[in-house]
């Protein structure tokens, strides 16, 4: 598909479109935390893959890591046009409870808002990881790829953010989920 | 060797979310870790079943429209092109030469042609690749150049440096997101969520920024103008907005709302601060239409950046009797409570370069009471040595604009139909030159003078070709 689509199939360039936009989409909405920007970026992103994909090479990346590295820093350079006006807040190290019995809340499956509510605090490495590892589903050698880290550098930081998710969210004994 | 916890997890997780292990399965595997990996582990998993949001599906498709679209337009990397062209980039290594040459006695023959074909067809690639961008510029949504023109848009913005060129730039493009609302509506077109929503998308930034402080004050102008024409066209083009898209109308006059009443409350503020407009901007001609007033438009025709930097004087639907002496027209475009010029006894701030900031014409409108063509009330306008006629105030259907751009001022008068121009004759101020633009079979072609007969009803036509005959440009 890659293959036919370097050559500007347009039956292929759909495939490559339907496959990958859900999970960049998922991904610039869980950096920017903003639907509309989420949006323009994801399709700026797609436009850069139109300019570079006769460029890219099986060899030097699997094609995942190829283009969320095109993902990621078109992010940077959005983030860099943007900076003056975007106004993060700082969120305090521990989160109000928005259930009333914490029984109730171990019981649901994780909403987005919870995670990137409790991921502001997290720092920007440790987002980056979380975002690409269990939002896009990147394996721990193509986040590394994206990334532009070690592998192992990418485990340490998942481990990190995890245990600091785990101690915000305050929820020891997780749902004890058989699978 | 000691194995570290971070490999132990990393390893866990991809096995537990793969499917490969449960999380029991791993714990069993790493019994030394297992108060410490349990959690992360199950917290892990949870986050990979976490429920994100899907994007706007409506969104998607366009969006994968215009990617096809941008595809198919050339918007494709050089690599690419080169890849498309394989003669070009023939490995030596393959045997097509021996085969091909043995019988021919000339090895080159066939790379020769091979170039040439090559040359004429990236001659081509690159000839229909210009044809697209430069006949893309007055796409409209739904268009096959649309994703060429936004493309081109966003390639300027990368290449616009400062903050105020970039604003102003952004200004123009939400201006140009305007004007294609109204080429719409002029076609009688249906007007979809994703049309709505790029308008608002390219206004709420400006907004949302819009700071008296750091913002010049020609810029607030031009956000003031723009929102109050937002407000008058989305009005307008309500029956034309698809059902489903109804939200998004609804968010869109909100945003051209609120929006124009920061806008307004912004420019009060930076003219209450004093002149300190940016040394040759275009200070604003005339009075900017009360939302309410319901005139203001860019000209169907215009450019990004030259669309609705002002607005009109005598008014299709305003109030204000005709006067039959000259009136200069109020130099304030909206409901701003200060003027841009000092106040007589107000030290006047030092400017850096005396001769920046010039002086503007004088713009007296003058009742013409003899003038009833087509059964209306005309008006003079004068713009220093230029001058034309126009409807007056009461004459049903027709707006009239004074827009400023980057090509100086242009007097633009429109005839509405069913939420959009049908007709409408811009004149640029400099020069006389006018411009005529009618909707034939639903769409907006520019046309001569000699076929607004045979082209519009008798009325409209008339209106048109008396403001034609009636320019007078320079002394």
């Amino acid at each position: 598909m890659v293959q036919r689509a370097r050559s500007g199939d347009q039956s292929a360039l759909g495939e490559l479109y339907d496959l990958y936009f859900p999970r960049i989409y998922r991904y610039m909405l869980a950096r920017t935390g903003n639907t509309a920007e989420a949006e323009d970026v994801t399709e700026d992103v797609f436009i850069k893959v139109l300019g570079a994909i006769g460029g890219f090479e099986w060899r030097e990346a699997p094609f995942a890591a190829w283009i969320f590295r095109i993902a990621h820093n078109q992010l940077i350079s959005h983030s860099r046009k943007n900076g003056a006006r975007r106004q993060e807040t700082p969120l305090a190290d521990t989160i109000a409870d928005p259930a009333p019995d914490p029984l109730i809340r171990v019981e649901n499956r994780l909403s987005f808002e919870q995670i990137l509510d409790v991921a502001r605090v997290l720092p920007q490495a440790q987002r980056e990881v979380l975002w690409l590892r269990f939002a896009v589903g990147l394996s721990i050698c193509d986040t590394a790829r994206t990334l532009g880290k070690q592998e192992n550098n990418v485990k340490v930081l998942q481990h990190k953010a995890i245990a600091r998710l785990q101690k915000l969210l305050g929820r020891p004994e997780l749902e004890r989920t058989t699978i | 060797m000691k194995q570290r916890f971070e490999d132990v997890l990393a390893e866990c997780l991809e096995a537990v979310n793969t499917g490969r292990f449960t999380i029991e399965e791993c714990l069993a595997r790493y019994p030394h870790w297992d108060d410490r990996l349990e959690p992360l582990l199950r917290l892990g998993y949870q986050l990979s079943q976490a429920s994100f949001p899907e994007a706007d599906s409506t969104f998607r498709e366009t969006a994968r429209e215009r990617f096809l679209a941008a595809a198919q337009a050339g918007a494709v990397a050089p690599q690419q092109r080169r890849k498309l062209l394989p003669a070009l980039h023939m490995p030596r290594r393959w045997s097509w030469r021996p085969v091909l040459s043995a019988p021919m006695g000339r090895p080159v023959a066939w790379r020769r042609v091979a170039l040439t074909m090559a040359a004429a067809l990236l001659l081509g690639c690159i000839g229909f690749s210009s044809f697209a961008v430069v006949s893309a510029g007055d796409s409209l949504p739904g268009d096959w150049q649309y994703p060429v023109k936004r493309l081109t848009e966003r390639t300027r913005l990368a290449f616009t440096f400062g903050d105020n060129a970039r604003r102003d730039y952004r200004i123009s493009l939400a201006q140009e997101r305007l004007h294609e609302v109204q080429q719409l509506a002029s076609g009688e077109h249906q007007i979809d969520e994703s049309v709505l929503r790029q308008l608002v998308d390219s206004t709420e930034p400006l907004v949302k920024a819009l700071e008296p402080d750091s913002v010049p004050t020609d810029q607030i102008q031009r956000i003031t103008d723009l929102t109050a024409e937002q407000k008058v066209t989305l009005d307008r083009v309500g029956p034309l907005v698809e059902a489903k898209a109804a939200d998004e109308l609804a968010q869109a006059k909100v945003v051209s709302s609120e929006g124009y009443d920061k806008a307004v409350v912004a420019l009060a503020a930076a003219r209450a601060e004093g002149p300190e407009e940016t040394p040759g901007l275009t200070t604003p001609a005339t009075g900017t239409p009360s939302a309410s007033a319901g005139t203001a438009s860019p000209t169907p025709g215009s450019s990004p950046g030259a669309a609705a930097s002002s607005s009109p004087t005598p008014q299709a639907g305003a109030s204000a009797t005709p006067t039959p002496q000259p009136t200069p027209v109020p130099g304030a475009a909206t409901p701003a409570p200060a003027e841009p010029t000092p106040l007589p006894g107000e030290p006047t701030p030092a400017a850096p370069e005396p001769t920046a900031t010039p002086t503007p014409p004088e713009r007296p409108v003058t009742f013409l009471p003899d003038d009833t063509t087509a059964g209306l009330k005309w008006n003079l306008l004068t713009i220093g040595d230029f001058s034309v006629r126009a409807p007056a105030d009461g004459s049903p259907d027709w707006a009239i604009s004074t827009l400023s751009g980057a090509n100086g001022d242009r007097i633009l008068v429109g005839h509405f139909q069913s939420g959009g121009f049908d007709a409408s004759i811009t004149v640029q101020v400099s020069t006389g030159q006018a411009s005529i633009r009618v909707l034939v079979q639903g769409t907006i072609q520019e046309v001569t003078a000699e076929d607004v007969r045979t082209l519009v009803p008798g009325p409209v036509a008339d209106v048109i070709l008396h403001v034609l005959e009636s320019i007078h440009a320079g002394p």
